[in-house]
Formats: structure tokens, C-alpha cells, sequence
């Protein structure tokens, strides 16, 4: 989110710099709060692909509105980039599919599971749709594949999606885990992105199944014992017909006053000159190397 | 019955541009992968439509393509799905694995190895049927992977190149299981990974953009190339003239380099194609170094080019003047070096010019110079034909005609001695057998000198020379010109982008008629011929300005007074433009890039060639010239640098226009917009108009069975656009982000071309215009259209265009809220005109603006239907006017996934009443994005679901069929009704068409 970004004109963009958070995503979680009221007794909740850190940072400070020093949540943040510290949250710089991170949570939660498992992820896009949607699904099922063995029963847990071509089956998938399955979409979520959030109520351990982390399992393998309605295809290679699908109710949510982000708003002179930093400079990209040629000529043509 | 799918008979997807995604060479033929369709065409028959198009997957893009030469059998792979099949089968039977395929290859005869996304390679058994897996393979790394290749090695060792995620690339050995190497060298996720046949190298690219080569029997890095701008989405192996390793690479930067290893730590990158696609992304390539073209390249744009790799096309020729001592002369000056050249490439001659004004001639094939023993002096030009003649003009006007046929010959003409020019500068243009001279002289009062030379007699001679008197009241110095025989009309383009237009039919000579300021910019660089007005013999003229900006014009004759008209008007940004021309129904425009001389096909949008020259040239001549004998089109392009004349040639193996273009596609960005005129054109197709989100403009042709052929590419926007629609046969409106809204007007001539101009454009309403008008609506009214926009900031404003003045003039105003307003249709009675607006809150909104249109009041009255549809955003919206009832149906779909019908009527109070009528919550898994009205109470649905659905709103809401789409971000669509046919378009990653069957036809 650079300072010359179209986020500028946003507004969501800038209460996120007012209000101190590390992006606009923060918004997000919150209309999803309001609407769902997921924050509700939660003691203790995984941020998945936690960085920057927005979500936790919402975390912290609405699930320790009322509380005090002796009852408050604990809140871990996962991620592989590293994170800078956020009060009140334990950061770790971990792999969410590795065995050792799970019994790292679980002994940061004093062996209890957690209430809410959360992931704000998505990957670098290519342009790809089939292949950037696919890496979507897979890195939601990630974040479930720990849930399952985290959230207890009755938890909640929301993640990130792309609302396209195969994401019905995302949904049916995730039914058969949870009592309620819906797809969020916060008013501070752009309309014009596919952007939006599934939000799982009341999770069901599938009977007779026990989730295992392991790194040899694909995400695939992993649920294959869960009978959650994914297609396996057998020895015999035939293509699945119908694969189960359904489609999640849609839920709109955030009150209508809080703002469009979609709209353009009126910025008074005061608001314009105002110098709006982003919070969080940009890590550095595995590119740094071309980008510095670039700058130094050497990578013009010569012959 | 599925809402993903049903009764697809009645929405068959008849045509698709989209994303290339896979490419292989099966001899002289290309397979290439369309979607889910994959087609094969002939390398040599460029411009033929594919031999065969089979869709091999239901769903999925292919990905991967291998072939068994033995047997003729395919593997192709995308997604999960997988196909095996014989080439000329056309039963093919999609099956699947569980994870994603990254790569597949035959191993042996009656073996396929799959490599999935988490490093396994599943072996899969053909010979019996039903396929089975003979074996599940792994080398113990289960990383995920974003690329990988199977590759088995001439003495049979089948090796797997896995590029993972976050651990670099892995190579084992597929019989051991055993790890090879583990490759680190990358940062970031490695795109592509590969190992030669002969197993001497690994090469691979990561996001680190970087192009690495590895030895593979040690996994030492041999060497880097940097050079991409962006992501390197392939990797080929080359070959090189010294036999060491080459490696081609392209990518996101729609780029195609081919680097050397030299032995240093560097790959040396030894040619670019630039601009190989619009737009992002080469997402597929493939080479056959076995007969050329050798490359082929996919991209995101649907196109698909052959690129001719061989690198003694590189080589340049290189006349030193130094050289005449070879052939036995010497210099008569210490320094005397090569003053001016003209090429006559026909005739493999150019014509020197030394600084001590000696001529030569070089056969150029020979480097042979021969010394023509003329002294020249007060040198001031050398111009040539194609064919066989080159002229010197002194300051006097005097001319040398040098003739190279079978043998050299040379001839004076001079100008009556009274006539005393003092030249400076000398144009010249070339047609089939004559060539033109316009001479220049600074003298006040003196006129243009122009002289037409015959060149095909058997020696050239002055045919005829006429005075022309320049432009009295401004200074105009010629840049460019050009005489067209057709109309007798000559135009002389100068600095300062004046054009002066003389008609030499008239006796005598009248004043020209001058054309200040054409338009912006500066030199204007070449005027030709493109074609003619129907209704008379006036010409078309092309005409370019160096800065960019090229146009089409003509001129009208009314009571012997001339007019123009600007019947194109565009602006070319990558260079400059030193000229243009038009071939086959293409235009070409040729110039300098920083150090590049390019040409570019602007009707494709693809360059044709680059050369590195070190940048504009004081001195350089580009030839382009057409010999059927030889087969086809030749271009040269020669310059003089501190060594010598450099002759840079082509013998395009294709002919020139197409050069190498195998299929045509459309934007490289997500299309947002779309319209088709109702109106048919006399060839039977209809033009369509697509707006992406690369702030380009597309206007084509559409035939009804969905072949789409794009023309003009408009760069008048600098935003991203939001709409584009029709206003009538010969207009179109878009608007875009940054407060852009432009009118649009539309030309026809010579039976079926056609062209297209900014006619208006809306004033900027604030200082900062970081407004988007989301979308608009047009009625036609006596002084031009009525034009209704809605904003970004809530805002809906209303216009009356004028087409005599093309300004516009707000006539009315009103805000809405604080929500952004996505679109906006006009709906009118006899007395009373609408507007209905749907926003990002899910309200529907109607607002009475007869009294804005009616009276001088600004403001509009508060709305008469404000009605939430949706739970949030009305994507898109259709009104269609039920004649027999006299109501309106209003179709709304929404993110919400929802379709709503509601019904709009005016009540005996004489009040308009909007009521739900029937609504389905989810209509789609996913966003709403387009609803177009398609016959009889029916609706086109599109979604990015990527399934494309017709509802039947005659009684509650009924999805009649469905059925899914390759086109991706699906977010707009469109309909065309031809007499036989009618099409439904759904647009976004590409561009499908629909051919909408009748019901009767399975009942």
C-alpha cells in the first residue's frame, strides 16, 4: 500500500492511518464482527497469515476492551515474514502446515484449544485466474487443516476467499465442518474486487476423524478420511461428474454509514496536505537485485 | 438439473480469445492451448484458420501438451484434468488426478509421468483401458510447487525439475527416487525449471527475475541473466551458432530474449523482442530448432506469434569506406568518408555519396563499391527507387538520374537556367513506377520545385516539374509529402504540423489550401494514400507526427473551396513515429525507441522488428518494399555510425504484415466493458467496441459467427475504463476513472473500412479529477444526445451533447448519498423522461428529469423510487419496455448473487411504481456482473462464477441454461442480433461468444 497508491483516495485507507492500524484490511474484520459478533467470549485465537498484523492488532484491542490484565485473550500471530510486535500478541515466524507449529500454539494456550482461527492470507497473484484461485483454495485449506486440529468444538473460524469459478465447492466442503457457512462481504472490501470472507460458525469435528498434521500430506491427502464431499479420484483416473457444490448465503456487512469503499470521498485541504506515511514499509521483495540494475542502467540493451 | 449447468445446447460457445496458456510444435504444425479447447495450425499458413479445435476439458485451461512422436499420441494437462489421445481422435476422455498438474510427459511408449503440485509423479499405464496409475513417485521433498519439467534424457534416465514455493529447485532422478541436486541460488519462487535432452544443463527463473543456468552434473551455477522487467514465466532451450548453451526466455514483461552462455558469469543477452503481446504476460511458448520459424509465443491477449530466431538475422553488414581500397581506389581527401547513401534494394545496390563528392555504388550482397567516376558538386541530396534509380539534386536543381539496370548508366537534367533555385532540401517519395521530388529553396518568394521522374522506361527521366507557390502567411518548412495520382491533390506536410494541400488538376496553379495545426505536436513525418471516400475520388490520407500522434483525414471539395476532416485521430507511445504505412489492412508505423529503431504493427498491436542502432540517427533510411516473385514483403533499414553504413536486412520468412501472427486475440488486460452497434454494416458484420482495464479502447468487426477482428486500438483515455456504449450508428460514448468521458464518432469508407475519432469530450469538474464516472446513458435528441453519467462520489449528472459544437452542457444535477453509483439507464415516455440509477448500496433509484431537460432548472426533484434490490452492490442492470402491457421490466443483478425482476409501471395516479415480481438469492455461486436483455423476456446472466446463464423472466425467474466459460473475472456482456443468428458475448480475461439457439430446436 504505497503512499502514491489508488488507496489514497480511499477512505477506509486513511481511518486505517488515523486509527493506527497497519492496513485497511482492519475494517474487514471488525464489519465482520459487527455482523457476526464472532468476538464474543473468545479467549484464545490464531491469526493465520497474520502480517502485517491488522487483524491481530483488532484483536487485541476488542477482545481486551473489557477486560483486565489477569483475563486477557491470548492471541498468536502466524506468519513466514517476520512481524513487528504487537502489544498483546505472541508473533510467531512459522509454517501454518507444520506439525511443530501446532504444539507451539498449543502450549502457548496452556494445552486448551483456541475459540477463533482466523486468516487474512492470499498469495502473490500472477494474472492466472484457474491457477491464483486454485493457490487461494489451497492456501484456505491450509489454514483449515489447523483448525481442525485447534478450533474446539463450537469455534469460529474466517478466512479470506476468491469469489470465483470453483469457490461453491469451497463452501460445500466447508459445511459439512461447521453448522453456519457464510460469505461476508465487508462494506470496506472494494466491489470491485473478488475479494471476501467465509465466516464459519459452530465447528463440527467430523465423527470418527482425527486430524493430523503432517508434512508429507497434501492438503488433499490430509482431508481425504474427513468425508467432507471432495471428489477423490481413484485408481481408474475417471473425472468426477458432479462434484458437490453449494452456494453459502451472502451476507453484506458493516453499517451502511460507515462508508462505501468504492466511492470517492470529498477531501477537505487540511486532510490532502496531511503527509499519510504507510505504517508498514514494504519488505523486500525477492527482486531487489533486478530493481537495483534497473536504477544502475544495466539492464538497457547495448548491442 | 444444476445452476451450473443445463440445457448448454441453447448457449453453445462458438468462439473464444483468451489466454494462451500452453504451446507446442508438432513438426511444422503448433498445438496450442485455448482454454480448454486445443487447436492446431499450420506454421506456413499463417492467416488460415486452425486444421482442428478439439475441447479436450470441460472446465480446466490446458496448461501442458507433450506428444509421443512414435505413436502419435497427446498428453495434454491443466488444472487437475489430464487427456491422452490419439492426434487424430476425437474421442477424448477428460480424467483427473487430485492435486493440480505442473507438468506431463511420455517416458516411455505406453507411460505418462504427471508431476502434481506437491513434487509426486504419478506414472499412469495407456496401454489397457481404463488407465490405472502403475506407480505413485517421490523423491521424499513434497515442497509446492509453481512450476516443474519431466524431462527424459537421451540415454533414457528420466529426470524431474521441481520448482517449489519457498525451496529453490529440486532435481531427482525418477528410477532411483534419489534427490540429484537441491538448488538455492534463487530468491523467491521459482516460475520455471528445465533440463536439456543431452543432460548438460539445468536452467531455471524465479521471482527474483533472474534466468540461471546450472552444469547438471555438479549443480554448479554457471551463470545469471537479468534483463526482464518483470515476472519469467517460460523457459526454452535455444540454439546457438557456436553450439553453447542458449536459453530463451519470456514473461510477464511480454518479452522474448534469447541469451548466450559465453563462459562468464553473465548470460549474454544477444536479442530482445519487444511488445511480442499486449498488454501482460507471455504465458506459453514453445521452439523447434529443427526448421524455422523456431519460437513461438502465447499470451495473455489471445495471440499467438511465430518469432524467427536465428541469429545471422542479427549480423549486420557493415560498409566502411575504407573499404575501396580493396577494390583498387583511393581516397582523394584525408578524411573523405561517407557523406549520404540511398538504397535500391531491388537491384542489391546502394549509392554513395563521398565527402569529396564522389559517387560509388556497392553491390551489397558483395560489398563490392565501384566507383561511378562523377564529381559532384553542391551536393545536397541522393534519393532512390525501389527499383533501379537514384538521383543526386544539386543547389542549383540540377538532377543526376542513375540507372542500375543491367548496366549502370547516368543522365543529367537541368533546370532552365533562368530559373536560379538555391536548394537545400530535397524530399522524394516512390510509387510502382515513378518517383517524386520535392525541392526546397530558403528564398523568399521562391516556390516548392515538384518533379515527377518516370523510372520504369529503360532509362528514368523528368516527366513533368511544376512550381508550386508555397503558403504566403506562416513559415512552413516541408518535413514530408505526398502526391496523390487519383485526385491530382498534392500534400505537403511541414513543421509545426501544417499541412498544405495543392490541387494540381487546376489551371492555373491556385494557393494551397493550408491546414494549420492538424493537430498536436510537432514534424509531421509521412502522408500516404489508405484508401478513398466512397462517393468520389477523394483519397484517405494517412498521415504521422513524430511525437506520436497519427491521423486519418480527407479533403472536401465544396464550390472549389476545401475542407478537411479528421476521420482518425491517435496517439502511438512507444517511440517515435518517423512514419507509417498501410498493408494488407494493417498499419505499420516505424521510428526510434531510445537506442531502437522498431516497427510496429498497430493494427495488432505487436511489434514487428527491432534494431539497436544507438538511437535516432542523423542519417537512415528504412525500405519497405513488396516483390510477389520472391514471396511477399522485405523491409531494410540501413544508418550511418561512426564505422560506416550498417546495413541491417530482413527476409521476413513470413510475409510482412502478419509476420508470424498465427491467431489474433484481443486486449492483454481484463476487458470491463463492451457494446455491438444494432446496426449491420454492408458486409454483414457489425462493430464492436471493448474497454479494458489498460485505459485502451478496441473497435472491431464482428461476424455472425462470432469472429471478431480488431482495427483501431485507442489510447484517448489514460484511465482505467468503466463503460462503453453505443449512442447510434455513428457514434459511441466511453467514460473511464479520472473523470474521462468522450464521444465517439464513427467513419466508413471504401465499402468496409472504417475509423474512429474523439469527437467530444467532458470538462474536468474539479481541480484534481480523481472522480471515476462508473457508467452513462444516451437518448438522441434533435441537437445531439441527451447524456446521463453516474460518479464515484454519488453524484448523477446530466448533459445535452451538441454535435455541431461536440461540448457538452450540464443540464441537470443531483447527489445521492455518500455510495459510489455503478449505473444508469435512461427509460422515456411520450412526456416524461427517467433516469434509473442502481449504487453500491443495493438501492434502485428512479429520478423524474423531464423538468431539467424541459426548463432551466438545474436541480433534480427528489426521486420517485428508491427501493433496496440487493443486499449490497446492483452490478448490472437491464430495462426492457414491455409494448404490450406498457410497463417495463427491470432485471437486477447483484454481489449479492442475487437476480431480481422487478416490474415498472405508471399508476392510474399517473405515478411510476416499482414492485418485485420474483427473485432468486443465489442466481450464482458468485457476483452478478453483467445482465443483457436477449429476445423475448429473456436475460443473459454473467458471473464470475464463470458460468454464463439465460433466465426466463415471463412468469418467476427461471434459468432456462447454463453453462460454464473459460473467460475468467467475467465482467460484462453483450448481445448481437444478426439476421441468422444471435450472439451472446461475456467479457473479462478474454472474450467469448454465444450463439443463442431457439428453443424449438430441442423441443
Amino acid at each position: 500500500m504505497g503512499k502514491a497508491s489508488k488507496d489514497k483516495r480511499d477512505l477506509y485507507y486513511r481511518r486505517a492511518k488515523e486509527e493506527g492500524y497497519r492496513a485497511r484490511s482492519a475494517f474487514k474484520l471488525l464489519q465482520i464482527n459487527e455482523e457476526f459478533g464472532i468476538f464474543s467470549g473468545v479467549k484464545r485465537v490464531v491469526d493465520l497469515c497474520a502480517a502485517p498484523g491488522s487483524w491481530s492488532q483488532v484483536l487485541s484491542k476488542e477482545l481486551n476492551k473489557d477486560t483486565d490484565e489477569t483475563d486477557r485473550a491470548k492471541i498468536v500471530a502466524v506468519d513466514l515474514q517476520p512481524m513487528t510486535p504487537i502489544d498483546g500478541v505472541t508473533c510467531l515466524q512459522a509454517d501454518i502446515t507444520h506439525p511443530k507449529t501446532l504444539l507451539k500454539i498449543l502450549q502457548l494456550f496452556g494445552g486448551e484449544p483456541a475459540d477463533f482461527v482466523c486468516s487474512d492470507g492470499a498469495p502473490d497473484v500472477t494474472g492466472l485466474h484457474d491457477l491464483d484461485e486454485y493457490i487461494q483454495a489451497q492456501l484456505v485449506l491450509c489454514a483449515l487443516q489447523l483448525t481442525t486440529c485447534i478450533l474446539r468444538p463450537g469455534g469460529t473460524f474466517v478466512a479470506k476467499i476468491f469469489r470465483g469459478r470453483d469457490i461453491d465447492l469451497l463452501y460445500s466442503q466447508f459445511s459439512y465442518l461447521f453448522e453456519s457457512v457464510v460469505c461476508a462481504k465487508p462494506r470496506s472490501s472494494r466491489g470491485t474486487s473478488l475479494e471476501a470472507f467465509i465466516v464459519c460458525q459452530g465447528y463440527r469435528p467430523r465423527p470418527n476423524w482425527k486430524p493430523e498434521l503432517d508434512l508429507t500430506k497434501s492438503t488433499e491427502e490430509f482431508f481425504e478420511d474427513a468425508q467432507i464431499g471432495k471428489s477423490y479420484i481413484g485408481n481408474d483416473m475417471e473425472f468426477p461428474d458432479a462434484e458437490e457444490r453449494s452456494i453459502a448465503r451472502f451476507v453484506a456487512c458493516g453499517d451502511l454509514e460507515d462508508g462505501d469503499s468504492d466511492a470517492t470521498y470529498v477531501l477537505n485541504t487540511n486532510e490532502r496536505k496531511r503527509n499519510l506515511e504507510p505504517v508498514q514499509m514494504p519488505t523486500a521483495p525477492p527482486y531487489k537485485k533486478a530493481l537495483e540494475l534497473k536504477r544502475k542502467g544495466e539492464m538497457q540493451r547495448k548491442s | 438439473m444444476s445452476i451450473n449447468s443445463c440445457n448448454e445446447q441453447l448457449l453453445e460457445e462458438i468462439n473464444h480469445y483468451g489466454p494462451v496458456t500452453a504451446l507446442k510444435f508438432h513438426g511444422d504444425h503448433l498445438l496450442v492451448g485455448y482454454g480448454p479447447v486445443l487447436k492446431l495450425f499450420h506454421t506456413k499458413k499463417l492467416g488460415d484458420p486452425p486444421i482442428w479445435q478439439k475441447r479436450v476439458f470441460k472446465r480446466n485451461k490446458i496448461h501442458s501438451i507433450a506428444i509421443c512422436e512414435k505413436t502419435n499420441t497427446l498428453a495434454v494437462s491443466g488444472g487437475r484434468s489430464f487427456a491422452i489421445f490419439p492426434m487424430e481422435s476425437d474421442e477424448i476422455r477428460e480424467r483427473a488426478i487430485n492435486e493440480w498438474i505442473i507438468a506431463v510427459e511420455f517416458i516411455e511408449p505406453g507411460k505418462v509421468a504427471i508431476l502434481n503440485s506437491h513434487n509426486v509423479v504419478l506414472v499412469v499405464d495407456i496401454n489397457i483401458l481404463p488407465f490405472s496409475v502403475a506407480e505413485t513417485v517421490h523423491c521424499g521433498e513434497k515442497s509446492i510447487l509453481y512450476s516443474g519439467s519431466i524431462t527424459k534424457t537421451t540415454t533414457g534416465d528420466v529426470y524431474v525439475a521441481a520448482g517449489t514455493v519457498m525451496d529453490g529447485v529440486i532435481i531427482w532422478n525418477l528410477k532411483t527416487r534419489n534427490i540429484v541436486h537441491l538448488l538455492k541460488d534463487h530468491e523467491g519462487s521459482i516460475f520455471a525449471v528445465k533440463i536439456d535432452k543431452d543432460a548438460q544443463y539445468i536452467i531455471s527463473c524465479s521471482d527474483d527475475r533472474s534466468i540461471k543456468a546450472f552444469t547438471f552434473s555438479d549443480g554448479k551455477l554457471l551463470a545469471s541473466g537479468w534483463g526482464h522487467g518483470s515476472r519469467i514465466w517460460s523457459l526454452l532451450f535455444g540454439k546457438s551458432l557456436t553450439g553453447n548453451l542458449q536459453i530463451v526466455s519470456m514473461g510477464e514483461d511480454c518479452s522474448t530474449r534469447i541469451w548466450n552462455y559465453t563462459g562468464e558469469s553473465t548470460l549474454q543477452c544477444i536479442k530482445t523482442f519487444e511488445h511480442c503481446h499486449e498488454g501482460k504476460h507471455i504465458w506459453s511458448g514453445d521452439s523447434n530448432y529443427a526448421m524455422r520459424p523456431r519460437l513461438a509465443t502465447g499470451g495473455a491477449d489471445g495471440k499467438v506469434r511465430l518469432l524467427d530466431a536465428d541469429e545471422e538475422y542479427n549480423d549486420p553488414l557493415i560498409f566502411e569506406f575504407d573499404h575501396i581500397e580493396r577494390y583498387g581506389m583511393n581516397k582523394v581527401e584525408d578524411n573523405e568518408h561517407i557523406k549520404s547513401f540511398a538504397s535500391i534494394p531491388m537491384a542489391d545496390e546502394t549509392i554513395v555519396v563521398s565527402s569529396a563528392g564522389r559517387v560509388f555504388s556497392i553491390e551489397s550482397s558483395r560489398s563490392a563499391w565501384v566507383d561511378l567516376e562523377i564529381s559532384i558538386k553542391d551536393f545536397v541530396s541522393l534519393k532512390s527507387h525501389e527499383r533501379q534509380t537514384a538521383v543526386v539534386v544539386t543547389k542549383s536543381g540540377s538532377v543526376l538520374m542513375i540507372n542500375q539496370g543491367d548496366e549502370v548508366s547516368t543522365e543529367w537534367y537541368h533546370p532552365p537556367p533562368e530559373k536560379s533555385y538555391k536548394i537545400i532540401n530535397v524530399l522524394s517519395r516512390t510509387t510502382e513506377i515513378e518517383m517524386h521530388l520535392l525541392l526546397d529553396s530558403p528564398v523568399k518568394g521562391s516556390p516548392f520545385v515538384f518533379m515527377k521522374l518516370d523510372v520504369v522506361s529503360e532509362k528514368p527521366r523528368v516527366v513533368a516539374t511544376v512550381e508550386l507557390p508555397k503558403p504566403t502567411d506562416c513559415s512552413f518548412t516541408p518535413t514530408s509529402f505526398h502526391f496523390d495520382s487519383g485526385s491530382h491533390y498534392l500534400f505537403v506536410g511541414s513543421r509545426h504540423a501544417n499541412v498544405a494541400v495543392y490541387d494540381l488538376s487546376q489551371t492555373p496553379l491556385v494557393p494551397p489550401y493550408l491546414i494549420r495545426k492538424i493537430c498536436p505536436g510537432d514534424t509531421i513525418t509521412s502522408l500516404s494514400t489508405v484508401g478513398r471516400f466512397e462517393n468520389g475520388n477523394t483519397p484517405v490520407v494517412l498521415l504521422t507526427v513524430r511525437d506520436g500522434t497519427y491521423l486519418y483525414f480527407h479533403i472536401k471539395c465544396h464550390e472549389d473551396v476545401l475542407s478537411h476532416e479528421i476521420i482518425l485521430q491517435n496517439k502511438f507511445n512507444k517511440g517515435s513515429v518517423e512514419g507509417g504505412f498501410v498493408y494488407e489492412k494493417s498499419l505499420l508505423l516505424y521510428g526510434f525507441r531510445s537506442s531502437l529503431f522498431y516497427v510496429w504493427n498497430e493494427t495488432n498491436q505487436t511489434e514487428l522488428l527491432n534494431e539497436f542502432c544507438g538511437g535516432a540517427r542523423r542519417h537512415w533510411e528504412f525500405r519497405h518494399w513488396f516483390n510477389d516473385l520472391m514471396g511477399g514483403a522485405y523491409m531494410e533499414f540501413r544508418f550511418i555510425n561512426k564505422s560506416g553504413l550498417v546495413l541491417k536486412a530482413r527476409m521476413p520468412s513470413f510475409s510482412l504484415p502478419r509476420n508470424g501472427l498465427l491467431a489474433n486475440g484481443t486486449h492483454g488486460r481484463e476487458i470491463r466493458s463492451c457494446a455491438v452497434s444494432d446496426y449491420t454494416e454492408i458486409d454483414g458484420s457489425k462493430i464492436i467496441v471493448t474497454a479494458s482495464e489498460d485505459a485502451s479502447i478496441k473497435i472491431g468487426k464482428i461476424d455472425c459467427d462470432g469472429q471478431m477482428e480488431c482495427v483501431w486500438t485507442m489510447n484517448n483515455h489514460v484511465s482505467g475504463l468503466q463503460s462503453v456504449k453505443f449512442a447510434d450508428k455513428d457514434h459511441f460514448i466511453s467514460s473511464a476513472a479520472n473523470e474521462e468521458m468522450i464521444v465517439w464518432k464513427l467513419h466508413r469508407f471504401d465499402e468496409s473500412q472504417f475509423s474512429a475519432v474523439e469527437i467530444g469530450r467532458l470538462p474536468v469538474s474539479g481541480v484534481n479529477p480523481d472522480l471515476r464516472i462508473m457508467d452513462f446513458s444516451s437518448i438522441k435528441n434533435d441537437q445531439g444526445f441527451l447524456v446521463a453519467a453516474v460518479f464515484s462520489n454519488s453524484v448523477v449528472k446530466l448533459f445535452q451533447f451538441n454535435t455541431s459544437t461536440n461540448s457538452f452542457l450540464t443540464i441537470g444535477e443531483t447527489v445521492y448519498s455518500q455510495f459510489c453509483l455503478l449505473n444508469i439507464e435512461f427509460l422515456s415516455t411520450a412526456s416524461q423522461t427517467f433516469v434509473c440509477v442502481g449504487a453500491t448500496d443495493g438501492n434502485f433509484t428512479i429520478w423524474d428529469v423531464t423538468t431539467c431537460i424541459t426548463s432551466d432548472l438545474n436541480e433534480f426533484s427528489a426521486p420517485i423510487v428508491k427501493q433496496q434490490l440487493h443486499q449490497s452492490a446492483i452490478k448490472a442492470f437491464a430495462i426492457h419496455a414491455n409494448e404490450k402491457t406498457g410497463t417495463w421490466d427491470v432485471l437486477t443483478g447483484g454481489d449479492d448473487n442475487a437476480l431480481t425482476h422487478s416490474r415498472l409501471l405508471i399508476s392510474s395516479s399517473g405515478a411510476l411504481e416499482l414492485s418485485v415480481i420474483s427473485f432468486v438469492e443465489k442466481a450464482a455461486s458468485a457476483t452478478i456482473t453483467g445482465v443483457v436483455h436477449v429476445g423475448e423476456q429473456l436475460v443473459f446472466v454473467t458471473s464470475v462464477d464463470q458460468i454464463v446463464r439465460v433466465w426466463d423472466y415471463s412468469s418467476d425467474l427461471k434459468c432456462k441454461s447454463a453453462t460454464y466459460t473459460t473467460v475468467a473475472d467475467t465482467g460484462c456482456c453483450a448481445y448481437a442480433e444478426f439476421e441468422d443468428s444471435r450472439l451472446a458475448i461475456a467479457a473479462g480475461a478474454g472474450l467469448s461468444f454465444f450463439s443463442l439457439q431457439k428453443d424449438s430446436k430441442i423441443e
